[in-house]
């Protein structure tokens, strides 16, 4: 396996504060990579990083060979880094096909296509509706997303990312406040994704960490602590003490 | 539907023979509301002065007819890209800002653009106005005439080809990304949307089209005076778009209509009180009917196709 994302040296300080501090780390491709850490340990700093929204301080991106660290968010997103938000990050006046849509045609360039209409972009159209299928959204397609229900707007965050076709995927903590009932939709979604794309997991829920991720970084103080696989991870004293006690254990079944 | 409202010209004309003047006013007012509709009500852009591009256009088509140039269709395309290219100019600074700061630098450009009117005097007639404002005959064949029966039709179909293209605009992919930079810049930029070329676009087009509809004014009264730039041309806008609802194509056109004629009426019954009444009103409105009439009439239909659905079961 080659490596499709690396990050050397990477810092950012916010006045005095040092939010992440020298990471190097490197991500396969096709990785199934979780990036777990206590509150406040960096990890919404360096997704910021890796999308280019925050300059860093120090250090160096690289992105399938290539340095993107002065690379503006959009132009990253063009090579393939797209993002989910821990918050809902929605068009709450547009039907889900609209917004699925919408990331098709933009990330096409058809976005800026002035005089025909939009119901005649058929290709586009077609695209998003397969996708909102292919995620169990079929039924939501034209109801406009703000009726639709928490958990299934969370799997519409990320139908809307991979309408961007990523190549790494950054999920943050996709089952962020969903239902029990509704908690497994967006497991599966995420076991399912095909192995063209690497992704890049922040989460809390441990539940999930273990359950899909092959390795586990984990990011204590802005620095990277540990990196390895579950095993390893779990295992690791150092990471224990970082969590005080939370159990870290993989989940029984 | 659409087509009887288009055809409503028609039989306006014969009922309202004598007051075409009103009519054609609020034919222009529509389309500089739908101008800033593509701004305000699409792309989500505030403006205080929308009147710089309207005024521009204005003086543009009234200093060619002044100066030797009559051709009304040339002159107003000359007006919609003079408005064009301050628009483009201009957005470059109105877009740096929060919502704040749009209001202030679009406000500080028209004003200095009037003040800069008012200034330059040998050229605009400054606070006298442009008088001599001339026009050749439509295609060589439709001279203006007293009565303003060139004038309203001119008015009307310039409208209506605009309204063609603005919606044309507001249904393709490029409306579509209008409205998710309002809805959610974030998200846009996260799907790797160029949002700030949006909106320099959205707001260079509604510049072109506010030029357009201060050209039309020009032509159509054959007089410029400062009126064109001032504060109230603007807020007029706005109100009008409050009345008929925003990011609605018909917004605008029903705004226009119901706002001129509000006034018209108001002020015939209480001339110096009108305004409070017009206050009121749009009191009563931002209360009941924020959609304004466009919401309103959004709501009639869906409740008539839910009583139908229950009709049916």
């Amino acid at each position: 396996m080659s490596v499709i994302l690396e990050t050397n040296g990477l810092s950012r300080r916010f006045g005095g504060l040092r939010a992440v501090g020298n990471v190097t780390f490197a991500l396969q491709d096709g990785a199934r990579q979780a990036l777990i850490g206590p509150n406040g340990a960096g990890k919404t700093t360096y997704i910021n990083l890796l999308t280019g929204v925050v300059p860093p301080s120090e250090g160096r991106i690289t992105f399938l060979g290539e340095d993107i660290t002065r690379l503006s968010p959009e132009a990253r997103v063009r090579r393939g880094i797209v993002r989910t938000f821990q918050i809902n990050q929605l068009f709450d006046e547009m039907t889900p096909l609209e917004a699925v849509a919408l990331a098709v045609l933009e990330r096409d360039g058809k976005a800026r296509a002035m005089w025909r209409p939009l119901a005649s972009h058929h290709e586009a159209l077609d695209e998003a509706a397969g996708l909102l299928a292919s995620l169990g959204l079929a039924d939501a397609m034209e109801v406009p997303t703000a009726e639709i229900s928490y958990g299934r707007r969370r799997l519409l965050e990320i139908c809307v990312a991979l309408a961007c076709r990523p190549r790494l995927l950054l999920l943050d903590e996709p089952a962020a406040g969903v239902p029990e009932h509704e908690r497994n939709d967006i497991m599966n979604t995420v076991a399912n994704l095909p192995r063209t794309v690497s992704v890049l997991l922040i989460e809390h829920d441990m539940d999930l960490v273990f359950r899909f991720a092959e390795r586990i970084a984990v990011l204590v103080g802005g620095e990277l602590l540990v990196e390895g696989t579950p095993d390893e991870v779990a295992n690791d004293i150092r990471v224990k003490e970082a969590y005080l006690g939370e159990s870290l254990d993989a989940p029984a079944a | 539907m659409e087509i009887l409202f288009w055809l409503l010209p028609i039989p306006l004309f014969f009922l309202f023979g004598l007051r075409l003047p009103l009519l054609t006013e609020i034919a222009i007012l529509a389309l500089f509301a739908l101008s800033l509709d593509l701004i305000l009500g699409y792309a989500g852009i505030v403006s205080l002065g929308h009147a710089a591009f309207f005024g521009l256009g204005a003086y543009t088509a009234g200093l060619l007819a002044v100066h030797g140039w009559g051709e009304p269709i040339t002159g107003l395309l000359a007006a919609g890209a003079v408005a064009t290219a301050a628009g483009f100019v201009s957005s470059f600074l109105v877009l740096r800002g929060s919502d704040l700061t749009r209001l202030m630098v679009t406000l500080a450009i028209s004003m200095m653009l009037l003040e800069a009117a008012n200034r330059l005097a040998w050229l605009t007639g400054g606070a006298d106005g442009l008088y001599g404002v001339t026009m050749w005959p439509i295609f060589g064949i439709f001279e203006f005439d007293l009565y303003g029966h060139t004038a309203y039709w001119y008015s009307v179909i310039v409208l209506f080809i605009s309204f063609v293209a603005l919606r044309a605009i507001v249904n393709s992919p490029f409306g579509l990304a209008l409205r998710g930079v309002k809805g959610n810049p974030l998200r846009m930029r996260a799907i790797g949307a160029p949002v700030n070329r949006h909106l320099v676009k959205a707001f260079t087009i509604g510049a072109g089209f506010a030029g357009i509809a201060g050209g039309l004014l020009a032509q159509a009264t054959q007089f410029v005076s400062l009126d064109v730039l001032a504060f109230h041309r603007s807020a007029e806008a706005l109100l009008v778009l409050v009345i008929g609802g925003s990011g609605a194509v018909y917004g605008g056109i029903l705004g226009a209509a119901a706002f001129r004629v509000l006034q018209e009426w108001l002020s015939g019954i209480t001339p110096q009180y009108w305004q409070f009444w017009l206050g009121a009103g749009l009191i009563v409105l931002v209360l009941f009917a924020r959609g304004g009439l466009i919401g309103l009439w959004r709501a009639l239909v869906r409740r008539l196709h839910r009583t139908r659905d229950e009709e049916a079961r």
